[in-house]
């Protein structure tokens, strides 16, 4: 990406770096994070993330000082991945609500309770396959799971990231949990972690 | 609110209001479904936080992203420079 900042002056642009360098930099890491979930590739999350850092700072001084800079940052690698990114990748099979929601039901309630959940169940699947999960997701679902689940945001945070209603982060993480709940269920009992004579009613 | 999406709520501790605590702590208790429900999503929700680990920004791409940066200012500085010298 070229920057083109030609109005600037170099001490202005220093001044503007040193700023930048305080406030955007230090959530590099939370970016990457979240590039990495969402691409599912270190290389893409690497040009995401610096496709991200390139434009912040090429709009740095439209950036409101005070205000939250993440959410701003946020907000500029959404439209970057949604823009740039998404266009050139095949999206991978995705996780149909509809079939979760009648899978997700017909669960039956007592054979998970007496498993104790992911103690005896999902805890023996590997890491891969939970990111693979994740990866499974709708967009919409893995960006609001990922913010919560992972990175530990709340909702208003994540509102704010994303640009929803909180009503919208709340129902579509209850959603997304919903179709790893099913994703997850699936894995465990084809590894065998689950008896296949209790798995549905 | 649905009540499952107020479970949702629940779980992440974004419920303000006592009372609306109250009454999904007791259904939680009292109906097997719900309970179920709030099991799995309490069941995602630790599963995400306990296996899903967050990875830090790698050293090349920050030094990377850095080095575009001072490249930048730096061409604009010479460009600056240039072009004074020029007029």
């Amino acid at each position: 990406m070229e920057l083109t900042k030609s109005s600037a002056s170099s001490s202005n642009l220093k001044e503007l770096y040193e700023e930048f360098e305080k406030e955007a930099i230090p959530h590099m890491d939370t970016l990457y994070n979240f590039a990495l979930k969402m691409t599912g590739d270190e290389d893409d999350a690497d040009d995401l993330v610096q496709e991200t850092y390139l434009k912040a700072f090429r709009f740095f001084d439209k950036f409101e000082k005070g205000t939250n800079c993440k959410a701003w940052l946020f907000r500029i690698m959404k439209n970057s991945y949604i823009n740039d990114y998404r266009k050139q990748v095949k999206e991978p099979n995705k996780v149909d609500y509809e079939d979760v929601q009648n899978f997700y039901e017909n669960i039956k309630s007592d054979e998970v309770e007496s498993k104790h959940y992911e103690q005896d169940v999902f805890s023996n699947l590997l890491d891969d396959e939970i990111s693979k999960a994740i990866t499974e997701l709708p967009e919409d679902f893995r960006t609001v799971i990922i913010l919560s689940d992972i990175e530990g945001f709340t909702y208003d945070e994540i509102a704010d990231f994303v640009d929803i209603p909180v009503g919208t982060v709340r129902s579509r993480l209850h959603r997304a949990r919903k179709m790893l709940y099913s994703q997850l269920y699936d894995y465990a009992k084809e590894k065998g972690f689950i008896n296949s004579g209790n798995s549905k009613k | 609110m649905e009540t499952f999406e107020e479970i949702t709520s629940f779980v992440d501790n974004e419920l303000k209001d006592h009372s609306i605590i109250c009454r999904i702590k007791s259904l939680i208790e009292e109906n097997s479904a719900i309970k179920t429900e709030y099991m799995r999503q309490t069941s995602i929700k630790e599963l995400l936080k306990k296996r899903c680990c967050r990875a830090n920004a790698p050293d090349h791409l920050v030094t990377n992203i850095k080095q575009q940066l001072y490249c930048f200012i730096d061409a604009s500085s010479k460009n600056k420079i240039s072009s004074r010298n020029r007029n």
